[in-house]
Protein backbone atom coordinates (compact mmCIF):
# COMPACT_ATOMS: atom_id res chain seq x y z
CA UNK A 1 0.00 0.00 0.00
CA UNK A 2 1.71 3.19 -1.16
CA UNK A 3 1.69 6.07 1.27
CA UNK A 4 3.45 9.38 1.66
CA UNK A 5 3.80 12.43 3.84
CA UNK A 6 4.08 15.69 1.90
CA UNK A 7 3.57 19.16 3.35
CA UNK A 8 2.28 22.30 1.67
CA UNK A 9 2.65 25.88 2.92
CA UNK A 10 0.00 28.23 1.52
CA UNK A 11 0.54 31.97 1.37
CA UNK A 12 -2.33 32.92 3.71
CA UNK A 13 -1.65 30.46 6.53
CA UNK A 14 1.25 29.59 8.83
CA UNK A 15 -0.03 26.07 9.31
CA UNK A 16 1.10 23.40 6.85
CA UNK A 17 -1.32 21.07 5.12
CA UNK A 18 -0.12 17.47 5.03
CA UNK A 19 -1.19 15.08 2.28
CA UNK A 20 -0.74 11.37 2.99
CA UNK A 21 -2.51 9.87 -0.03
CA UNK A 22 -0.23 8.95 -2.89
CA UNK A 23 -3.09 8.84 -5.39
CA UNK A 24 -3.75 12.54 -4.84
CA UNK A 25 -0.11 13.49 -5.35
CA UNK A 26 -0.08 11.45 -8.55
CA UNK A 27 -2.80 13.75 -9.88
CA UNK A 28 -0.58 16.83 -9.41
CA UNK A 29 2.01 16.56 -12.23
CA UNK A 30 4.31 19.31 -10.96
CA UNK A 31 4.45 17.87 -7.45
CA UNK A 32 4.75 14.32 -8.74
CA UNK A 33 7.79 15.23 -10.83
CA UNK A 34 9.40 16.97 -7.87
CA UNK A 35 8.78 14.02 -5.55
CA UNK A 36 10.04 11.50 -8.10
CA UNK A 37 13.43 13.20 -8.02
CA UNK A 38 13.81 11.81 -4.53
CA UNK A 39 11.59 8.71 -4.85
CA UNK A 40 11.82 7.38 -8.44
CA UNK A 41 9.24 4.67 -7.69
CA UNK A 42 6.96 7.04 -5.83
CA UNK A 43 3.77 5.44 -7.17
CA UNK A 44 4.51 2.23 -5.26
CA UNK A 45 6.66 3.62 -2.45
CA UNK A 46 5.55 3.13 1.14
CA UNK A 47 5.98 5.98 3.59
CA UNK A 48 7.61 8.42 1.16
CA UNK A 49 8.46 11.42 3.32
CA UNK A 50 9.43 14.83 1.94
CA UNK A 51 10.87 16.91 4.77
CA UNK A 52 10.74 20.39 3.28
CA UNK A 53 7.22 21.75 2.63
CA UNK A 54 6.20 22.90 -0.85
CA UNK A 55 5.49 26.61 -0.89
CA UNK A 56 2.27 27.43 -2.76
CA UNK A 57 1.39 31.03 -3.75
CA UNK A 58 -2.35 30.41 -3.31
CA UNK A 59 -4.84 30.35 -0.47
CA UNK A 60 -5.13 27.40 1.85
CA UNK A 61 -8.88 27.01 1.27
CA UNK A 62 -8.24 26.52 -2.44
CA UNK A 63 -5.64 23.86 -1.72
CA UNK A 64 -7.79 21.99 0.75
CA UNK A 65 -10.70 22.04 -1.69
CA UNK A 66 -8.52 20.70 -4.48
CA UNK A 67 -7.13 17.89 -2.31
CA UNK A 68 -10.65 16.94 -1.23
CA UNK A 69 -12.17 16.79 -4.71
CA UNK A 70 -9.52 16.16 -7.36
CA UNK A 71 -9.74 12.37 -7.17
CA UNK A 72 -13.53 12.33 -7.39
CA UNK A 73 -14.26 14.89 -10.12
CA UNK A 74 -14.56 13.59 -13.69
CA UNK A 75 -14.23 16.06 -16.55
CA UNK A 76 -17.24 16.70 -18.80
CA UNK A 77 -17.18 14.76 -22.05
CA UNK A 78 -18.61 15.60 -25.46
CA UNK A 79 -21.40 13.13 -24.84
CA UNK A 80 -22.58 14.35 -21.47
CA UNK A 81 -21.66 18.04 -21.48
CA UNK A 82 -25.25 19.05 -22.33
CA UNK A 83 -26.78 16.92 -19.57
CA UNK A 84 -24.60 17.29 -16.49
CA UNK A 85 -25.12 19.92 -13.82
CA UNK A 86 -22.89 21.37 -11.15
CA UNK A 87 -25.27 20.09 -8.45
CA UNK A 88 -24.96 16.50 -9.65
CA UNK A 89 -21.33 16.26 -10.74
CA UNK A 90 -19.52 18.91 -8.68
CA UNK A 91 -21.67 19.48 -5.58
CA UNK A 92 -18.90 20.99 -3.45
CA UNK A 93 -18.21 23.62 -6.12
CA UNK A 94 -21.79 24.89 -6.12
CA UNK A 95 -21.60 26.94 -2.90
CA UNK A 96 -18.22 28.45 -3.78
CA UNK A 97 -18.09 32.05 -4.96
CA UNK A 98 -16.63 33.00 -8.32
CA UNK A 99 -13.62 34.50 -6.58
CA UNK A 100 -12.97 31.26 -4.72
CA UNK A 101 -13.39 29.18 -7.86
CA UNK A 102 -10.96 31.44 -9.68
CA UNK A 103 -8.37 30.78 -6.97
CA UNK A 104 -8.98 27.03 -7.29
CA UNK A 105 -8.67 26.90 -11.06
CA UNK A 106 -5.49 28.98 -10.99
CA UNK A 107 -4.01 26.64 -8.39
CA UNK A 108 -4.94 23.69 -10.62
CA UNK A 109 -3.26 25.45 -13.52
CA UNK A 110 -0.17 26.12 -11.39
CA UNK A 111 0.08 22.38 -10.72
CA UNK A 112 -0.83 21.43 -14.33
CA UNK A 113 -4.00 19.57 -13.31
CA UNK A 114 -5.58 20.02 -16.74
CA UNK A 115 -8.38 17.46 -16.35
CA UNK A 116 -9.43 18.94 -13.03
CA UNK A 117 -9.38 22.42 -14.57
CA UNK A 118 -12.14 21.28 -16.93
CA UNK A 119 -14.35 20.51 -13.95
CA UNK A 120 -13.76 23.85 -12.25
CA UNK A 121 -14.06 25.66 -15.58
CA UNK A 122 -17.45 24.04 -16.04
CA UNK A 123 -18.57 25.16 -12.57
CA UNK A 124 -17.37 28.71 -13.22
CA UNK A 125 -19.08 28.81 -16.61
CA UNK A 126 -22.41 27.79 -15.08
CA UNK A 127 -22.12 30.53 -12.47
CA UNK A 128 -21.44 33.06 -15.21
CA UNK A 129 -24.62 32.18 -17.11
CA UNK A 130 -26.74 34.82 -15.39
CA UNK A 131 -24.08 37.53 -15.49
CA UNK A 132 -23.93 40.38 -17.97
CA UNK A 133 -21.16 40.51 -20.54
CA UNK A 134 -19.55 43.37 -18.62
CA UNK A 135 -19.47 41.29 -15.44
CA UNK A 136 -18.07 38.27 -17.26
CA UNK A 137 -15.33 40.38 -18.84
CA UNK A 138 -14.47 41.90 -15.46
CA UNK A 139 -14.21 38.45 -13.92
CA UNK A 140 -11.88 37.34 -16.70
CA UNK A 141 -9.87 40.53 -16.40
CA UNK A 142 -10.29 41.62 -20.01
CA UNK A 143 -11.43 44.92 -21.51
CA UNK A 144 -14.98 45.06 -22.84
CA UNK A 145 -16.12 47.35 -25.68
CA UNK A 146 -19.60 48.87 -25.82
CA UNK A 147 -22.08 46.77 -27.87
CA UNK A 148 -22.11 48.79 -31.10
CA UNK A 149 -24.07 47.63 -34.14
CA UNK A 150 -24.26 43.96 -35.03
CA UNK A 151 -24.62 44.90 -38.71
CA UNK A 152 -21.50 47.01 -39.02
CA UNK A 153 -21.74 50.11 -41.18
CA UNK A 154 -18.23 49.52 -42.48
CA UNK A 155 -19.58 46.32 -44.05
CA UNK A 156 -22.12 48.28 -46.07
CA UNK A 157 -25.17 48.18 -43.79
CA UNK A 158 -27.03 51.44 -43.44
CA UNK A 159 -28.95 52.35 -40.31
CA UNK A 160 -31.73 54.85 -41.11
CA UNK A 161 -31.76 58.02 -38.95
CA UNK A 162 -33.92 57.58 -35.87
CA UNK A 163 -36.31 60.43 -36.65
CA UNK A 164 -37.55 58.54 -39.70
CA UNK A 165 -39.18 56.04 -37.36
CA UNK A 166 -40.79 58.72 -35.25
CA UNK A 167 -42.55 60.07 -38.31
CA UNK A 168 -43.83 56.65 -39.21
CA UNK A 169 -44.78 55.31 -35.77
CA UNK B 1 -17.55 43.53 -8.44
CA UNK B 2 -13.83 43.87 -9.01
CA UNK B 3 -11.29 41.10 -9.38
CA UNK B 4 -7.63 41.59 -8.71
CA UNK B 5 -6.07 39.34 -11.33
CA UNK B 6 -7.13 38.25 -14.80
CA UNK B 7 -7.53 34.57 -15.51
CA UNK B 8 -4.44 32.94 -16.94
CA UNK B 9 -4.71 31.70 -20.51
CA UNK B 10 -5.24 27.98 -19.73
CA UNK B 11 -7.88 28.81 -17.12
CA UNK B 12 -9.56 31.23 -19.49
CA UNK B 13 -9.84 28.52 -22.13
CA UNK B 14 -11.38 26.08 -19.65
CA UNK B 15 -14.02 28.60 -18.65
CA UNK B 16 -14.81 29.75 -22.21
CA UNK B 17 -15.12 26.14 -23.33
CA UNK B 18 -18.06 25.57 -21.00
CA UNK B 19 -19.72 28.98 -21.21
CA UNK B 20 -23.24 29.35 -22.53
CA UNK B 21 -22.85 29.67 -26.30
CA UNK B 22 -24.63 32.98 -26.80
CA UNK B 23 -22.75 34.71 -23.97
CA UNK B 24 -19.56 33.37 -25.46
CA UNK B 25 -20.35 34.83 -28.88
CA UNK B 26 -21.20 38.21 -27.37
CA UNK B 27 -18.05 38.15 -25.29
CA UNK B 28 -15.97 37.41 -28.36
CA UNK B 29 -17.55 40.28 -30.27
CA UNK B 30 -16.97 42.80 -27.50
CA UNK B 31 -13.59 41.73 -26.08
CA UNK B 32 -10.97 41.80 -28.85
CA UNK B 33 -8.20 40.60 -26.56
CA UNK B 34 -9.76 37.17 -26.10
CA UNK B 35 -11.29 36.79 -29.56
CA UNK B 36 -8.53 34.54 -30.85
CA UNK B 37 -8.70 32.35 -27.77
CA UNK B 38 -12.47 32.08 -28.09
CA UNK B 39 -12.31 31.21 -31.80
CA UNK B 40 -9.75 28.46 -31.17
CA UNK B 41 -12.00 26.56 -28.74
CA UNK B 42 -14.57 24.28 -30.40
CA UNK B 43 -18.11 25.62 -30.19
CA UNK B 44 -20.73 23.14 -28.97
CA UNK B 45 -24.37 23.96 -29.59
CA UNK B 46 -27.18 21.84 -28.19
CA UNK B 47 -29.86 22.95 -30.65
CA UNK B 48 -29.27 25.14 -33.70
CA UNK B 49 -32.32 26.25 -35.67
CA UNK B 50 -32.02 27.89 -39.08
CA UNK B 51 -34.67 29.25 -41.36
CA UNK B 52 -34.38 31.87 -44.07
CA UNK B 53 -34.56 34.82 -41.68
CA UNK B 54 -33.75 33.47 -38.25
CA UNK B 55 -31.00 31.76 -36.32
CA UNK B 56 -31.86 30.28 -32.96
CA UNK B 57 -28.98 29.06 -30.81
CA UNK B 58 -30.28 27.03 -27.89
CA UNK B 59 -32.81 29.49 -26.44
CA UNK B 60 -31.67 32.74 -28.03
CA UNK B 61 -33.17 34.19 -31.20
CA UNK B 62 -31.43 36.22 -33.89
CA UNK B 63 -34.29 37.29 -36.17
CA UNK B 64 -34.52 39.33 -39.33
CA UNK B 65 -37.66 40.63 -41.00
CA UNK B 66 -38.60 43.07 -43.73
CA UNK B 67 -40.77 45.64 -41.98
CA UNK B 68 -42.95 48.59 -42.91
CA UNK B 69 -45.15 50.39 -40.40
CA UNK B 70 -47.28 47.58 -39.08
CA UNK B 71 -46.45 44.80 -41.52
CA UNK B 72 -43.50 42.46 -41.53
CA UNK B 73 -42.37 39.72 -43.86
CA UNK B 74 -39.99 36.80 -43.33
CA UNK B 75 -38.75 36.98 -46.92
CA UNK B 76 -37.87 39.60 -49.51
CA UNK B 77 -40.54 41.82 -51.01
CA UNK B 78 -40.71 43.59 -54.34
CA UNK B 79 -41.45 47.29 -54.81
CA UNK B 80 -45.20 46.88 -54.35
CA UNK B 81 -44.94 44.63 -51.33
CA UNK B 82 -45.44 41.23 -52.91
CA UNK B 83 -43.07 38.34 -52.48
CA UNK B 84 -39.98 39.08 -54.52
CA UNK B 85 -39.72 36.36 -57.15
CA UNK B 86 -36.85 37.94 -59.03
CA UNK B 87 -33.74 36.09 -60.13
CA UNK B 88 -31.12 35.47 -57.46
CA UNK B 89 -27.62 36.30 -58.62
CA UNK B 90 -25.38 33.56 -57.31
CA UNK B 91 -21.93 34.91 -58.08
CA UNK B 92 -20.49 34.06 -54.69
CA UNK B 93 -19.69 30.67 -53.22
CA UNK B 94 -22.74 30.22 -51.07
CA UNK B 95 -25.13 27.44 -50.32
CA UNK B 96 -28.44 28.81 -51.61
CA UNK B 97 -31.79 27.08 -51.17
CA UNK B 98 -34.65 28.68 -53.08
CA UNK B 99 -38.05 27.58 -51.77
CA UNK B 100 -40.03 30.60 -52.90
CA UNK B 101 -43.55 29.97 -54.09
CA UNK B 102 -46.58 32.00 -55.09
CA UNK B 103 -48.60 30.03 -52.59
CA UNK B 104 -46.53 31.38 -49.72
CA UNK B 105 -46.89 34.90 -51.09
CA UNK B 106 -50.66 34.48 -51.14
CA UNK B 107 -50.62 33.28 -47.55
CA UNK B 108 -48.88 36.45 -46.54
CA UNK B 109 -51.54 38.60 -48.22
CA UNK B 110 -54.15 36.76 -46.21
CA UNK B 111 -52.18 37.26 -43.00
CA UNK B 112 -51.89 40.94 -43.80
CA UNK B 113 -55.63 41.24 -44.27
CA UNK B 114 -56.11 39.58 -40.91
CA UNK B 115 -53.66 41.99 -39.31
CA UNK B 116 -55.52 44.95 -40.83
CA UNK B 117 -58.79 43.76 -39.36
CA UNK B 118 -57.18 43.60 -35.95
CA UNK B 119 -56.11 47.23 -36.04
CA UNK B 120 -57.68 49.64 -33.61
CA UNK B 121 -59.67 52.69 -34.61
CA UNK B 122 -56.57 54.75 -35.28
CA UNK B 123 -55.60 52.59 -38.22
CA UNK B 124 -55.41 55.59 -40.47
CA UNK B 125 -52.67 57.15 -38.37
CA UNK B 126 -50.69 53.95 -38.29
CA UNK B 127 -50.83 53.63 -42.04
CA UNK B 128 -50.34 57.25 -43.01
CA UNK B 129 -47.88 56.44 -45.75
CA UNK B 130 -50.07 53.86 -47.38
CA UNK B 131 -53.03 56.18 -46.93
CA UNK B 132 -51.23 58.91 -48.83
CA UNK B 133 -50.42 56.46 -51.61
CA UNK B 134 -54.05 55.43 -51.79
CA UNK B 135 -55.27 59.00 -52.02
CA UNK B 136 -53.00 59.67 -54.96
CA UNK B 137 -53.92 56.42 -56.60
CA UNK B 138 -57.63 56.96 -56.22
CA UNK B 139 -57.52 60.75 -56.67
CA UNK B 140 -59.69 61.14 -53.63
CA UNK B 141 -60.28 64.37 -51.82
CA UNK B 142 -59.59 64.66 -48.15
CA UNK B 143 -63.27 64.51 -47.31
CA UNK B 144 -63.87 61.37 -49.33
CA UNK B 145 -60.89 59.56 -47.89
CA UNK B 146 -62.49 59.75 -44.48
CA UNK B 147 -65.32 57.69 -45.86
CA UNK B 148 -63.08 54.78 -46.75
CA UNK B 149 -63.98 52.13 -44.25
CA UNK B 150 -61.92 49.28 -42.96
CA UNK B 151 -63.35 46.66 -45.23
CA UNK B 152 -62.87 48.72 -48.36
CA UNK B 153 -59.33 49.54 -47.27
CA UNK B 154 -58.43 45.89 -47.05
CA UNK B 155 -59.75 45.25 -50.53
CA UNK B 156 -57.82 48.17 -51.96
CA UNK B 157 -54.59 47.03 -50.37
CA UNK B 158 -55.06 43.56 -51.71
CA UNK B 159 -55.82 44.73 -55.23
CA UNK B 160 -52.80 47.02 -55.19
CA UNK B 161 -50.47 44.28 -54.13
CA UNK B 162 -51.92 41.60 -56.33
CA UNK B 163 -52.11 43.72 -59.46
CA UNK B 164 -48.59 45.06 -58.97
CA UNK B 165 -49.54 48.50 -60.19
CA UNK B 166 -46.72 50.75 -61.27
CA UNK B 167 -46.37 54.31 -60.20
CA UNK B 168 -47.65 53.88 -56.69
CA UNK B 169 -45.17 55.27 -54.20
CA UNK B 170 -43.66 52.34 -52.37
CA UNK B 171 -43.89 52.20 -48.60
CA UNK B 172 -40.57 52.58 -46.84
CA UNK B 173 -39.35 49.09 -46.03
CA UNK B 174 -36.55 48.39 -43.59
CA UNK B 175 -34.90 45.29 -42.25
CA UNK B 176 -35.41 44.75 -38.54
CA UNK B 177 -32.86 42.69 -36.59
CA UNK B 178 -33.85 41.47 -33.12
CA UNK B 179 -31.62 39.44 -30.79
CA UNK B 180 -33.43 38.19 -27.71
CA UNK B 181 -34.21 35.29 -25.46
CA UNK B 182 -37.24 34.76 -23.25
CA UNK B 183 -36.10 37.33 -20.72
CA UNK B 184 -34.02 39.97 -22.47
CA UNK B 185 -33.94 41.81 -25.78
CA UNK B 186 -30.24 42.28 -26.40
CA UNK B 187 -30.52 44.24 -29.65
CA UNK B 188 -33.16 45.76 -31.86
CA UNK B 189 -31.54 47.28 -34.95
CA UNK B 190 -33.15 48.88 -37.99
CA UNK B 191 -31.36 48.64 -41.32
CA UNK B 192 -32.12 50.30 -44.62
CA UNK B 193 -33.51 47.82 -47.11
CA UNK B 194 -30.65 48.30 -49.56
CA UNK B 195 -29.59 44.66 -49.50
CA UNK B 196 -31.73 41.55 -49.77
CA UNK B 197 -32.91 39.75 -46.67
CA UNK B 198 -31.05 36.60 -47.66
CA UNK B 199 -27.83 38.61 -47.85
CA UNK B 200 -28.48 39.99 -44.38
CA UNK B 201 -29.07 36.45 -43.19
CA UNK B 202 -25.79 35.30 -44.67
CA UNK B 203 -24.04 38.19 -42.92
CA UNK B 204 -25.70 37.17 -39.66
CA UNK B 205 -24.40 33.61 -40.01
CA UNK B 206 -20.97 34.97 -40.86
CA UNK B 207 -20.84 37.20 -37.79
CA UNK B 208 -21.97 34.44 -35.48
CA UNK B 209 -19.87 31.56 -36.74
CA UNK B 210 -16.98 32.71 -38.92
CA UNK B 211 -13.28 32.45 -38.16
CA UNK B 212 -13.39 29.24 -36.16
CA UNK B 213 -10.52 26.82 -36.30
CA UNK B 214 -12.64 23.72 -35.70
CA UNK B 215 -16.01 22.54 -36.90
CA UNK B 216 -18.98 23.75 -34.88
CA UNK B 217 -20.39 20.77 -33.01
CA UNK B 218 -24.17 20.77 -33.16
CA UNK B 219 -26.13 18.14 -31.29
CA UNK B 220 -29.36 18.90 -33.14
CA UNK B 221 -29.72 20.99 -36.30
CA UNK B 222 -33.21 22.05 -37.44
CA UNK B 223 -33.65 23.66 -40.86
CA UNK B 224 -36.72 25.20 -42.45
CA UNK B 225 -37.02 27.51 -45.46
CA UNK B 226 -39.92 29.50 -46.91
CA UNK B 227 -37.90 31.93 -49.03
CA UNK B 228 -34.23 32.04 -49.94
CA UNK B 229 -31.89 30.48 -47.42
CA UNK B 230 -28.33 31.62 -48.04
CA UNK B 231 -25.49 30.23 -45.97
CA UNK B 232 -21.71 30.68 -46.45
CA UNK B 233 -20.21 27.56 -48.00
CA UNK B 234 -17.40 27.87 -45.47
CA UNK B 235 -19.79 27.12 -42.61
CA UNK B 236 -18.26 24.07 -41.00
CA UNK B 237 -20.70 21.96 -39.01
CA UNK B 238 -20.47 18.62 -37.26
CA UNK B 239 -24.05 17.53 -36.69
CA UNK B 240 -25.37 14.60 -34.69
CA UNK B 241 -29.13 14.87 -35.29
CA UNK B 242 -30.59 16.59 -38.35
CA UNK B 243 -34.20 17.75 -38.66
CA UNK B 244 -35.70 19.31 -41.79
CA UNK B 245 -39.08 20.96 -41.29
CA UNK B 246 -41.76 22.35 -43.55
CA UNK B 247 -41.84 21.96 -47.30
CA UNK B 248 -38.95 21.82 -49.74
CA UNK B 249 -37.26 19.05 -47.77
CA UNK B 250 -35.43 17.67 -50.78
CA UNK B 251 -33.93 21.00 -51.82
CA UNK B 252 -32.67 21.65 -48.32
CA UNK B 253 -31.24 18.16 -47.94
CA UNK B 254 -29.39 18.30 -51.25
CA UNK B 255 -28.04 21.81 -50.73
CA UNK B 256 -26.87 21.22 -47.17
CA UNK B 257 -25.16 17.91 -47.84
CA UNK B 258 -21.76 19.55 -48.54
CA UNK B 259 -21.96 21.34 -45.20
CA UNK B 260 -22.59 18.05 -43.42
CA UNK B 261 -19.77 16.02 -44.94
CA UNK B 262 -17.80 16.12 -41.70
CA UNK B 263 -20.78 15.02 -39.63
CA UNK B 264 -21.48 11.57 -38.22
CA UNK B 265 -25.25 11.76 -38.27
CA UNK B 266 -27.07 9.63 -35.72
CA UNK B 267 -30.53 10.50 -36.98
CA UNK B 268 -32.34 12.43 -39.69
CA UNK B 269 -35.90 13.61 -39.13
CA UNK B 270 -38.08 14.72 -42.03
CA UNK B 271 -41.72 15.62 -42.30
CA UNK B 272 -44.28 15.83 -45.09
CA UNK B 273 -43.25 14.84 -48.59
CA UNK B 274 -39.74 13.99 -49.65
CA UNK B 275 -38.00 11.89 -52.26
CA UNK B 276 -37.02 8.56 -50.77
CA UNK B 277 -34.16 8.32 -53.28
CA UNK B 278 -32.44 11.33 -51.69
CA UNK B 279 -28.85 10.19 -50.99
CA UNK B 280 -28.70 12.01 -47.67
CA UNK B 281 -31.05 9.35 -46.32
CA UNK B 282 -28.26 6.80 -46.69
CA UNK B 283 -25.98 8.75 -44.35
CA UNK B 284 -27.76 8.14 -41.05
CA UNK B 285 -28.40 4.93 -39.07
CA UNK B 286 -31.82 6.16 -37.89
CA UNK B 287 -34.49 7.90 -39.95
CA UNK B 288 -37.47 9.61 -38.37
CA UNK B 289 -40.43 10.43 -40.59
CA UNK B 290 -43.23 12.64 -39.35
CA UNK B 291 -46.55 12.34 -41.22
CA UNK B 292 -44.87 10.85 -44.30
CA UNK B 293 -46.60 10.38 -47.62
CA UNK B 294 -48.23 6.96 -47.82
CA UNK B 295 -46.01 6.05 -50.77
CA UNK B 296 -43.20 5.55 -48.28
CA UNK B 297 -44.81 2.33 -47.13
CA UNK B 298 -45.37 0.93 -50.60
CA UNK B 299 -42.05 1.71 -52.23
CA UNK B 300 -38.97 -0.45 -52.08
CA UNK B 301 -36.30 1.24 -50.00
CA UNK B 302 -33.04 0.43 -48.27
CA UNK B 303 -34.19 1.93 -44.97
CA UNK B 304 -33.58 -0.51 -42.14
CA UNK B 305 -33.96 1.60 -38.99
CA UNK B 306 -36.99 3.86 -39.20
CA UNK B 307 -39.21 5.63 -36.71
CA UNK B 308 -42.59 6.82 -37.98
CA UNK B 309 -44.49 9.55 -36.13
CA UNK B 310 -48.08 10.20 -37.11
CA UNK B 311 -50.67 12.68 -35.86
CA UNK B 312 -52.34 11.35 -32.75
CA UNK B 313 -55.81 11.27 -34.27
CA UNK B 314 -54.80 9.10 -37.21
CA UNK B 315 -56.09 5.55 -37.29
CA UNK B 316 -53.72 4.04 -39.74
CA UNK B 317 -53.75 0.25 -40.11
CA UNK B 318 -53.36 0.80 -43.83
CA UNK B 319 -49.81 2.15 -43.52
CA UNK B 320 -48.66 -0.81 -41.45
CA UNK B 321 -50.48 -3.28 -43.69
CA UNK B 322 -48.96 -1.68 -46.81
CA UNK B 323 -45.52 -1.97 -45.29
CA UNK B 324 -45.95 -5.62 -44.40
CA UNK B 325 -47.35 -6.43 -47.85
CA UNK B 326 -44.38 -4.62 -49.37
CA UNK B 327 -41.88 -6.70 -47.41
CA UNK B 328 -43.70 -9.93 -48.15
CA UNK B 329 -43.56 -9.17 -51.86
CA UNK B 330 -39.99 -7.92 -52.17
CA UNK B 331 -38.26 -9.24 -49.08
CA UNK B 332 -36.41 -7.15 -46.52
CA UNK B 333 -33.02 -7.33 -44.78
CA UNK B 334 -32.77 -9.23 -41.53
CA UNK B 335 -32.31 -6.72 -38.72
CA UNK B 336 -34.75 -4.17 -40.11
CA UNK B 337 -36.77 -2.29 -37.49
CA UNK B 338 -39.61 0.09 -38.27
CA UNK B 339 -40.95 1.70 -35.13
CA UNK B 340 -44.36 3.38 -35.20
CA UNK B 341 -44.98 5.91 -32.44
CA UNK B 342 -48.67 6.03 -31.58
CA UNK B 343 -51.25 5.49 -28.85
CA UNK B 344 -52.01 2.16 -27.26
CA UNK B 345 -55.53 2.17 -28.70
CA UNK B 346 -54.17 2.64 -32.20
CA UNK B 347 -51.66 -0.17 -31.67
CA UNK B 348 -54.50 -2.42 -30.61
CA UNK B 349 -56.44 -1.61 -33.78
CA UNK B 350 -53.36 -2.39 -35.87
CA UNK B 351 -52.84 -5.73 -34.18
CA UNK B 352 -56.40 -6.79 -34.86
CA UNK B 353 -55.90 -6.22 -38.57
CA UNK B 354 -52.35 -7.55 -38.78
CA UNK B 355 -53.19 -10.86 -37.15
CA UNK B 356 -55.75 -11.53 -39.88
CA UNK B 357 -53.14 -11.48 -42.63
CA UNK B 358 -52.56 -14.82 -44.41
CA UNK B 359 -49.73 -16.78 -42.81
CA UNK B 360 -49.84 -14.70 -39.63
CA UNK B 361 -49.32 -16.43 -36.30
CA UNK B 362 -50.53 -14.56 -33.25
CA UNK B 363 -49.10 -14.99 -29.75
CA UNK B 364 -50.66 -13.46 -26.65
CA UNK B 365 -54.10 -13.10 -25.17
CA UNK B 366 -56.86 -14.06 -27.54
CA UNK B 367 -58.53 -10.66 -27.34
CA UNK B 368 -55.25 -8.78 -27.86
CA UNK B 369 -55.89 -6.87 -24.67
CA UNK B 370 -52.69 -7.48 -22.78
CA UNK B 371 -48.98 -6.93 -23.09
CA UNK B 372 -46.71 -9.48 -24.67
CA UNK B 373 -48.71 -9.80 -27.87
CA UNK B 374 -46.85 -10.39 -31.10
CA UNK B 375 -47.42 -11.60 -34.64
CA UNK B 376 -45.11 -13.66 -36.84
CA UNK B 377 -45.44 -13.71 -40.63
CA UNK B 378 -42.95 -15.75 -42.69
CA UNK B 379 -41.27 -13.97 -45.63
CA UNK B 380 -39.36 -16.94 -46.98
CA UNK B 381 -37.54 -20.04 -45.73
CA UNK B 382 -34.98 -17.99 -43.81
CA UNK B 383 -36.61 -14.82 -42.48
CA UNK B 384 -39.87 -13.65 -40.98
CA UNK B 385 -41.61 -10.47 -39.96
CA UNK B 386 -41.95 -10.10 -36.20
CA UNK B 387 -44.44 -7.51 -34.97
CA UNK B 388 -44.77 -6.54 -31.34
CA UNK B 389 -45.51 -3.50 -29.20
CA UNK B 390 -44.26 -1.94 -26.01
CA UNK B 391 -44.62 1.16 -23.89
CA UNK B 392 -42.14 3.98 -24.36
CA UNK B 393 -41.39 7.44 -22.99
CA UNK B 394 -44.32 9.73 -23.61
CA UNK B 395 -43.88 12.15 -26.48
CA UNK B 396 -46.83 14.43 -27.21
CA UNK B 397 -49.38 11.80 -26.29
CA UNK B 398 -47.98 8.96 -28.41
CA UNK B 399 -46.61 6.85 -25.60
CA UNK B 400 -46.76 3.49 -27.33
CA UNK B 401 -44.55 1.84 -29.86
CA UNK B 402 -45.47 -0.69 -32.54
CA UNK B 403 -42.35 -2.41 -33.85
CA UNK B 404 -42.35 -4.16 -37.21
CA UNK B 405 -39.08 -6.04 -37.56
CA UNK B 406 -37.41 -8.63 -39.75
CA UNK B 407 -35.46 -11.42 -38.13
CA UNK B 408 -33.94 -14.74 -39.02
CA UNK B 409 -36.31 -17.65 -38.54
CA UNK B 410 -35.76 -19.41 -35.25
Amino acid sequence: MPSCEIKFDFNDSDESVTVRETRIILLLPVIRRAVELQYPDFATEENAVIEAPFRVPFKKDAGVFLFDTIARYAAPTDDNVHEITVEQSYPEAGPKTLDELKEIIELANFWECTTYMECIGFAIAKKLEDKTIEEIAAFMGVECNPPGNFFAEEDGWIHPPADAFQNVQ
Amino acid sequence: MAYSLPLTYPSLKCVIKHMEVNSRIQLSQRCPSIRKAEKSIPLKIGHLELDQCRVKINNTDYSLAVVCNYFSSPYDLDEVGSMDLGEVIDEQRDVVVDNRSLEEGEKRILRMEYELRMLTDDWEKKNALIGEALKKELKMTTEKSELVNRKCYVGIIKSLFLSRRVGVPAPIWDIDFVNKNKLITFRDEKLSYNMKLHQAFKYLIFKLFSGRRDAIQVKKLSIENKGILRVPASLNLKVTHLEILGSGVDKIAISFQPLLEGSSLQSIKLNNDFNIENPILQTSPLLIFKNPNENLFRARSAFTNVRVELEKSTIFPREALDLIANWLRHGKEVGTIWNFSLTEVTALVCFKDIRKLPGAKYAGHKTSSQLGRSVLIPINAFSEIHIFDEKEEAQDGNDWSLKITVRRKL
